[in-house]
Protein backbone atom coordinates (compact mmCIF):
# COMPACT_ATOMS: atom_id res chain seq x y z
CA UNK A 1 0.00 0.00 0.00
CA UNK A 2 1.57 3.32 -0.89
CA UNK A 3 1.30 6.24 1.95
CA UNK A 4 -1.57 8.39 -0.04
CA UNK A 5 -3.61 5.35 0.18
CA UNK A 6 -3.13 4.68 3.46
CA UNK A 7 -4.04 8.01 4.60
CA UNK A 8 -7.17 7.74 2.28
CA UNK A 9 -8.24 4.60 4.29
CA UNK A 10 -6.97 6.30 7.87
CA UNK A 11 -9.70 9.31 7.25
CA UNK A 12 -12.42 7.10 5.57
CA UNK A 13 -12.29 4.55 8.93
CA UNK A 14 -12.54 8.13 10.99
CA UNK A 15 -15.27 9.04 8.93
CA UNK A 16 -17.30 5.82 9.71
CA UNK A 17 -16.49 5.80 13.47
CA UNK A 18 -18.28 9.11 13.80
CA UNK A 19 -21.27 8.04 12.33
CA UNK A 20 -21.45 4.82 14.48
CA UNK A 21 -20.61 7.03 17.39
CA UNK A 22 -23.38 9.25 16.24
CA UNK A 23 -25.72 6.72 16.38
CA UNK A 24 -24.81 5.66 19.44
CA UNK A 25 -25.17 8.51 21.14
CA UNK A 26 -28.91 9.18 19.55
CA UNK A 27 -29.72 5.76 20.63
CA UNK A 28 -29.31 5.94 24.84
CA UNK A 29 -30.95 9.29 24.32
CA UNK A 30 -33.87 7.77 23.48
CA UNK A 31 -34.05 5.92 26.75
CA UNK A 32 -35.56 7.95 29.26
CA UNK A 33 -36.39 7.49 33.08
CA UNK A 34 -39.75 7.00 33.46
CA UNK A 35 -39.53 7.26 37.48
CA UNK A 36 -39.86 10.60 39.23
CA UNK A 37 -37.31 11.31 42.44
CA UNK A 38 -38.61 14.22 44.62
CA UNK A 39 -36.50 15.68 47.00
CA UNK A 40 -38.28 17.03 50.23
CA UNK A 41 -36.14 18.87 52.46
CA UNK A 42 -36.92 21.82 55.33
CA UNK A 43 -36.78 21.94 58.64
CA UNK A 44 -35.61 19.04 60.94
CA UNK A 45 -36.54 19.47 64.80
CA UNK A 46 -35.73 17.17 67.72
CA UNK A 47 -34.45 16.40 70.50
CA UNK A 48 -31.40 14.64 72.45
CA UNK A 49 -32.95 11.14 73.68
CA UNK A 50 -29.69 10.55 75.76
CA UNK A 51 -30.24 13.47 77.90
CA UNK A 52 -33.54 12.24 78.95
CA UNK A 53 -32.56 9.07 79.65
CA UNK A 54 -29.40 9.70 81.40
CA UNK A 55 -31.78 11.95 83.57
CA UNK A 56 -33.40 9.06 84.46
CA UNK A 57 -30.44 6.86 84.76
CA UNK A 58 -28.24 9.01 86.50
CA UNK A 59 -29.46 10.62 89.84
CA UNK A 60 -26.79 13.76 89.77
CA UNK A 61 -27.47 14.68 86.31
CA UNK A 62 -31.01 15.98 84.67
CA UNK A 63 -30.70 17.42 80.86
CA UNK A 64 -32.68 18.30 77.56
CA UNK A 65 -31.61 19.27 74.65
CA UNK A 66 -33.97 20.95 71.40
CA UNK A 67 -31.86 20.00 68.37
CA UNK A 68 -32.88 21.70 64.89
CA UNK A 69 -31.35 21.91 61.48
CA UNK A 70 -32.32 23.86 57.98
CA UNK A 71 -31.16 23.09 54.48
CA UNK A 72 -29.71 26.24 52.73
CA UNK A 73 -28.31 24.42 49.74
CA UNK A 74 -27.63 20.86 48.58
CA UNK A 75 -24.44 20.26 50.99
CA UNK A 76 -25.30 23.40 54.10
CA UNK A 77 -26.93 23.17 56.92
CA UNK A 78 -27.89 25.88 59.41
CA UNK A 79 -27.57 23.89 62.89
CA UNK A 80 -28.06 24.11 66.01
CA UNK A 81 -28.78 23.03 69.74
CA UNK A 82 -30.66 24.87 72.74
CA UNK A 83 -30.35 23.29 75.84
CA UNK A 84 -30.45 23.26 79.73
CA UNK A 85 -28.85 20.53 82.08
CA UNK A 86 -27.92 20.10 86.04
CA UNK A 87 -25.16 18.21 87.06
CA UNK A 88 -23.82 17.29 90.82
CA UNK A 89 -19.98 16.13 91.23
CA UNK A 90 -18.47 14.57 93.79
CA UNK A 91 -14.66 14.62 94.19
CA UNK A 92 -12.51 13.66 96.73
CA UNK A 93 -11.70 16.94 98.03
CA UNK A 94 -14.82 18.52 96.93
CA UNK A 95 -18.76 18.50 95.80
CA UNK A 96 -20.32 21.04 93.78
CA UNK A 97 -23.69 21.01 91.73
CA UNK A 98 -23.78 23.24 87.86
CA UNK A 99 -26.90 24.12 86.43
CA UNK A 100 -27.99 26.08 83.92
CA UNK A 101 -28.53 26.82 79.81
CA UNK A 102 -26.79 26.91 76.73
CA UNK A 103 -27.07 27.97 72.52
CA UNK A 104 -25.27 26.29 70.07
CA UNK A 105 -25.26 27.65 66.68
CA UNK A 106 -23.38 26.88 63.50
CA UNK A 107 -23.77 24.94 60.03
CA UNK A 108 -23.13 21.11 58.84
CA UNK A 109 -21.60 20.30 55.80
CA UNK A 110 -23.00 17.39 54.47
CA UNK A 111 -20.68 14.87 52.84
CA UNK A 112 -22.61 12.01 51.76
CA UNK A 113 -23.58 11.78 48.17
CA UNK A 114 -27.33 10.88 48.48
CA UNK A 115 -29.14 8.59 46.27
CA UNK A 116 -31.78 10.83 44.61
CA UNK A 117 -34.86 11.57 47.23
CA UNK A 118 -32.86 10.99 50.33
CA UNK A 119 -31.91 13.76 52.78
CA UNK A 120 -29.34 11.35 54.85
CA UNK A 121 -26.03 12.73 56.07
CA UNK A 122 -22.50 12.09 57.13
CA UNK A 123 -21.16 15.81 58.42
CA UNK A 124 -18.62 18.02 60.00
CA UNK A 125 -19.96 20.42 61.67
CA UNK A 126 -19.01 23.27 63.54
CA UNK A 127 -21.12 25.32 66.43
CA UNK A 128 -19.92 28.80 68.31
CA UNK A 129 -21.49 27.75 72.08
CA UNK A 130 -22.52 29.97 75.03
CA UNK A 131 -23.55 28.90 78.24
CA UNK A 132 -25.28 31.08 81.56
CA UNK A 133 -24.78 29.12 84.55
CA UNK A 134 -24.49 28.85 87.86
CA UNK A 135 -22.50 26.67 90.42
CA UNK A 136 -23.00 25.62 94.10
CA UNK A 137 -20.49 24.76 96.18
CA UNK A 138 -22.21 22.50 98.34
CA UNK A 139 -18.63 21.13 100.47
CA UNK A 140 -15.15 20.56 100.35
CA UNK A 141 -11.98 20.18 102.65
CA UNK A 142 -9.06 21.79 103.48
CA UNK A 143 -5.87 19.69 100.96
CA UNK A 144 -3.60 19.59 103.88
CA UNK A 145 -0.48 17.41 103.72
CA UNK A 146 -0.63 17.27 107.55
CA UNK A 147 -3.74 15.16 109.15
CA UNK A 148 -2.65 16.32 113.12
CA UNK A 149 -5.70 18.43 113.38
CA UNK A 150 -7.58 16.00 111.26
CA UNK A 151 -8.95 18.38 108.80
CA UNK A 152 -12.84 18.03 108.55
CA UNK A 153 -15.04 18.99 105.74
CA UNK A 154 -16.10 22.10 104.87
CA UNK A 155 -20.18 22.16 105.18
CA UNK A 156 -21.18 25.29 105.34
CA UNK A 157 -19.73 28.39 105.64
CA UNK A 158 -16.14 28.82 104.20
CA UNK A 159 -16.32 28.88 100.68
CA UNK A 160 -19.19 27.38 100.43
CA UNK A 161 -21.84 29.19 98.63
CA UNK A 162 -23.80 29.78 95.57
CA UNK A 163 -21.75 31.56 92.58
CA UNK A 164 -24.27 33.17 89.53
CA UNK A 165 -24.06 34.92 86.46
CA UNK A 166 -21.54 32.30 85.54
CA UNK A 167 -20.66 32.63 81.44
CA UNK A 168 -18.38 30.33 79.19
CA UNK A 169 -18.33 30.86 75.11
CA UNK A 170 -16.80 27.69 73.09
CA UNK A 171 -16.27 26.45 69.47
CA UNK A 172 -17.10 23.05 68.78
CA UNK A 173 -16.41 20.72 66.22
CA UNK A 174 -18.97 17.80 65.35
CA UNK A 175 -18.84 14.67 63.52
CA UNK A 176 -21.92 12.48 63.20
CA UNK A 177 -24.47 11.02 60.84
CA UNK A 178 -28.27 11.38 60.33
CA UNK A 179 -30.13 8.82 58.78
CA UNK A 180 -34.17 8.75 57.48
CA UNK A 181 -35.64 5.48 59.57
CA UNK A 182 -39.02 6.21 58.79
CA UNK A 183 -40.21 8.76 56.24
CA UNK A 184 -39.34 12.21 57.77
CA UNK A 185 -38.16 10.55 60.57
CA UNK A 186 -34.19 10.56 61.44
CA UNK A 187 -31.89 9.25 64.13
CA UNK A 188 -28.84 11.47 64.82
CA UNK A 189 -25.56 10.40 66.34
CA UNK A 190 -22.39 12.70 66.21
CA UNK A 191 -19.47 13.00 68.46
CA UNK A 192 -18.39 16.90 69.70
CA UNK A 193 -15.19 17.93 70.20
CA UNK A 194 -15.09 21.68 72.04
CA UNK A 195 -12.41 24.00 72.83
CA UNK A 196 -13.24 26.64 75.80
CA UNK A 197 -12.24 30.51 74.60
CA UNK A 198 -13.50 32.38 77.40
CA UNK A 199 -15.63 31.95 80.59
CA UNK A 200 -16.71 33.95 83.72
CA UNK A 201 -15.27 32.20 86.76
CA UNK A 202 -16.69 32.25 90.13
CA UNK A 203 -14.13 34.15 93.16
CA UNK A 204 -12.00 31.56 94.19
CA UNK A 205 -13.59 28.67 92.75
CA UNK A 206 -13.60 27.01 88.74
CA UNK A 207 -16.12 26.30 86.07
CA UNK A 208 -15.86 22.99 86.47
CA UNK A 209 -18.70 21.89 84.74
CA UNK A 210 -20.22 23.70 82.18
CA UNK A 211 -24.06 23.06 80.29
CA UNK A 212 -23.72 22.15 76.87
CA UNK A 213 -19.97 21.96 77.12
CA UNK A 214 -19.60 19.14 80.28
CA UNK A 215 -16.47 18.21 82.18
CA UNK A 216 -13.58 21.12 82.45
CA UNK A 217 -10.40 19.73 83.18
CA UNK A 218 -7.75 21.16 85.46
CA UNK A 219 -5.00 21.05 83.11
CA UNK A 220 -6.77 22.12 79.37
CA UNK A 221 -9.68 23.38 77.92
CA UNK A 222 -10.74 20.91 75.60
CA UNK A 223 -14.30 19.52 76.18
CA UNK A 224 -15.68 16.16 74.91
CA UNK A 225 -19.40 15.13 74.23
CA UNK A 226 -21.97 13.22 72.30
CA UNK A 227 -25.40 13.99 70.88
CA UNK A 228 -27.80 11.36 70.00
CA UNK A 229 -30.93 12.88 68.74
CA UNK A 230 -34.37 11.86 67.30
CA UNK A 231 -35.79 14.43 64.74
CA UNK A 232 -38.49 15.17 62.14
CA UNK A 233 -38.35 16.51 58.96
CA UNK A 234 -40.91 19.60 58.33
CA UNK A 235 -41.23 19.46 54.26
CA UNK A 236 -40.99 22.58 53.83
CA UNK A 237 -39.82 22.23 49.90
CA UNK A 238 -40.92 19.14 47.65
CA UNK A 239 -38.56 19.68 44.78
CA UNK A 240 -38.38 17.50 41.53
CA UNK A 241 -35.39 15.97 40.52
CA UNK B 1 -27.89 3.81 53.66
CA UNK B 2 -26.25 0.57 55.30
CA UNK B 3 -22.87 3.02 55.73
CA UNK B 4 -24.76 4.97 57.44
CA UNK B 5 -26.28 2.22 59.79
CA UNK B 6 -22.81 1.46 60.41
CA UNK B 7 -21.29 4.40 61.33
CA UNK B 8 -24.16 4.83 63.71
CA UNK B 9 -23.67 1.59 65.09
CA UNK B 10 -19.59 2.41 65.29
CA UNK B 11 -20.70 6.02 66.88
CA UNK B 12 -22.81 4.31 69.67
CA UNK B 13 -19.92 0.90 70.39
CA UNK B 14 -17.46 4.52 71.11
CA UNK B 15 -19.65 5.91 73.26
CA UNK B 16 -20.32 3.19 75.55
CA UNK B 17 -16.48 1.38 75.48
CA UNK B 18 -15.37 5.05 76.45
CA UNK B 19 -17.83 5.81 79.60
CA UNK B 20 -15.45 5.42 81.89
CA UNK B 21 -12.84 8.39 83.02
CA UNK B 22 -10.14 8.16 85.33
CA UNK B 23 -10.28 10.12 88.47
CA UNK B 24 -8.24 13.61 88.63
CA UNK B 25 -5.69 12.70 91.02
CA UNK B 26 -3.71 16.05 93.29
CA UNK B 27 -0.45 15.85 92.17
CA UNK B 28 2.06 15.15 94.74
CA UNK B 29 4.19 18.89 94.74
CA UNK B 30 0.84 20.78 94.42
CA UNK B 31 1.83 23.48 97.51
CA UNK B 32 -1.07 22.57 99.79
CA UNK B 33 -1.55 23.91 103.21
CA UNK B 34 1.67 25.56 105.02
CA UNK B 35 2.97 24.90 108.10
CA UNK B 36 4.41 27.63 110.29
CA UNK B 37 7.92 27.46 110.90
CA UNK B 38 9.93 28.32 113.63
CA UNK B 39 13.65 29.17 113.86
CA UNK B 40 15.08 29.16 117.13
CA UNK B 41 17.84 31.53 118.40
CA UNK B 42 19.91 32.18 121.07
CA UNK B 43 18.90 35.24 123.46
CA UNK B 44 22.43 36.11 124.23
CA UNK B 45 23.00 36.30 120.51
CA UNK B 46 20.27 37.32 118.43
CA UNK B 47 21.99 36.43 115.25
CA UNK B 48 23.00 32.82 116.21
CA UNK B 49 20.53 29.98 115.63
CA UNK B 50 20.83 27.93 118.42
CA UNK B 51 19.51 24.39 118.63
CA UNK B 52 16.67 22.91 121.34
CA UNK B 53 17.66 19.67 122.47
CA UNK B 54 14.83 16.53 122.72
CA UNK B 55 12.26 19.12 121.88
CA UNK B 56 8.85 17.81 122.00
CA UNK B 57 5.85 19.60 120.06
CA UNK B 58 2.46 19.15 120.85
CA UNK B 59 -0.63 21.09 119.85
CA UNK B 60 -2.98 21.95 123.15
CA UNK B 61 -6.15 19.96 122.32
CA UNK B 62 -4.36 17.06 120.73
CA UNK B 63 -3.14 13.45 123.00
CA UNK B 64 -0.48 13.16 120.29
CA UNK B 65 2.71 14.53 120.27
CA UNK B 66 3.84 15.86 116.80
CA UNK B 67 7.41 15.80 116.72
CA UNK B 68 10.27 15.06 119.32
CA UNK B 69 13.85 16.17 118.14
CA UNK B 70 16.67 18.15 118.51
CA UNK B 71 16.82 21.10 116.26
CA UNK B 72 16.88 24.37 115.42
CA UNK B 73 13.97 24.92 112.95
CA UNK B 74 10.76 23.11 113.30
CA UNK B 75 7.62 23.43 111.36
CA UNK B 76 3.92 23.14 113.04
CA UNK B 77 1.02 22.73 111.48
CA UNK B 78 -2.14 25.28 112.12
CA UNK B 79 -6.00 24.78 112.64
CA UNK B 80 -7.38 25.53 109.66
CA UNK B 81 -10.85 25.54 111.17
CA UNK B 82 -9.74 27.92 114.05
CA UNK B 83 -8.14 31.29 113.60
CA UNK B 84 -5.84 30.49 116.73
CA UNK B 85 -3.82 27.23 117.71
CA UNK B 86 -1.82 26.43 121.02
CA UNK B 87 1.39 24.77 121.33
CA UNK B 88 3.96 23.01 123.96
CA UNK B 89 7.13 22.87 123.37
CA UNK B 90 9.10 20.98 125.58
CA UNK B 91 12.96 21.17 125.99
CA UNK B 92 14.82 18.41 127.23
CA UNK B 93 12.22 16.07 126.89
CA UNK B 94 12.84 12.25 127.87
CA UNK B 95 10.93 9.67 129.25
CA UNK B 96 11.23 9.09 132.97
CA UNK B 97 10.97 13.32 133.15
CA UNK B 98 14.21 15.00 134.31
CA UNK B 99 14.09 18.27 136.74
CA UNK B 100 15.72 19.62 132.97
CA UNK B 101 12.64 18.82 131.64
CA UNK B 102 10.55 22.29 131.08
CA UNK B 103 7.19 22.86 128.98
CA UNK B 104 6.74 26.25 127.85
CA UNK B 105 3.06 27.32 125.50
CA UNK B 106 3.14 29.60 122.72
CA UNK B 107 -0.20 31.30 121.50
CA UNK B 108 -0.54 31.99 117.86
CA UNK B 109 -3.29 33.95 116.39
CA UNK B 110 -4.45 34.53 112.78
CA UNK B 111 -6.69 35.32 109.79
CA UNK B 112 -7.43 32.26 107.65
CA UNK B 113 -7.45 32.12 104.04
CA UNK B 114 -9.05 29.37 101.75
CA UNK B 115 -7.67 29.72 98.50
CA UNK B 116 -8.94 27.76 95.64
CA UNK B 117 -6.14 25.29 93.93
CA UNK B 118 -7.56 22.77 91.23
CA UNK B 119 -10.79 19.82 90.79
CA UNK B 120 -8.27 17.51 92.17
CA UNK B 121 -6.61 19.17 95.04
CA UNK B 122 -10.13 20.93 96.53
CA UNK B 123 -8.87 24.28 98.66
CA UNK B 124 -5.97 25.23 100.22
CA UNK B 125 -5.79 27.43 103.81
CA UNK B 126 -3.14 30.54 104.25
CA UNK B 127 -2.80 32.21 107.32
CA UNK B 128 -1.86 35.85 108.25
CA UNK B 129 -0.23 35.55 111.87
CA UNK B 130 -1.75 38.32 113.94
CA UNK B 131 -0.11 37.64 117.47
CA UNK B 132 2.77 35.53 119.02
CA UNK B 133 2.87 34.83 122.63
CA UNK B 134 4.32 32.88 125.24
CA UNK B 135 1.89 31.89 128.13
CA UNK B 136 3.43 33.18 131.28
CA UNK B 137 4.71 30.39 133.41
CA UNK B 138 6.76 30.22 136.67
CA UNK B 139 9.99 28.98 134.66
CA UNK B 140 9.94 30.07 131.31
CA UNK B 141 12.89 28.89 128.88
CA UNK B 142 11.56 30.31 126.29
CA UNK B 143 13.02 34.58 126.48
CA UNK B 144 10.98 35.79 123.72
CA UNK B 145 9.04 35.10 120.61
CA UNK B 146 8.77 37.46 117.40
CA UNK B 147 6.99 37.54 114.35
CA UNK B 148 9.31 37.78 111.35
CA UNK B 149 6.70 37.07 108.28
CA UNK B 150 3.65 37.39 108.94
CA UNK B 151 2.00 35.93 105.48
CA UNK B 152 2.45 32.02 105.87
CA UNK B 153 1.49 31.15 102.08
CA UNK B 154 4.41 28.83 101.60
CA UNK B 155 7.02 27.17 103.66
CA UNK B 156 10.31 28.54 102.21
CA UNK B 157 10.96 31.15 105.15
CA UNK B 158 10.80 31.29 109.03
CA UNK B 159 7.68 33.17 110.19
CA UNK B 160 7.79 32.80 113.76
CA UNK B 161 11.70 33.19 115.80
CA UNK B 162 12.18 32.01 119.21
CA UNK B 163 15.14 32.95 121.10
CA UNK B 164 16.44 31.39 124.35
Amino acid sequence: MKPKHMSKYIISSFLLFSIVLTFGQEKTDEIKDSIVYKERYGLRVGMDISKPIRSILEESYTGLELVADYRISKRFYIAGEIGSEEKSVVENNLDFTTKGTYLKLGADYNTYRNWAGMENMIYVGIRYGVSSHEQTLNSYTIYNTSQYWGEPVVAEGGENGNFTGLKAQWIEFQLGVKAELLRNLYMGVNLQLKRLMSEERPENFDNLFIPGFNKVLDDNSIGVGLGYSIMYQIPLYTKRK
Amino acid sequence: MKQIKLCLIAVLLVTFSGGCEPDDICAANTPTTPKLIIRFYNAANPTELKSVENLATQGVGNELIYTVASTDSLSIPLQSQSTSTSFVLTKNFVDPITSDTNADQINLSYDVAQVYISRACGFRAQYELNEATIETDSDLWIQSIEISSSLIENETKAHVKIYH
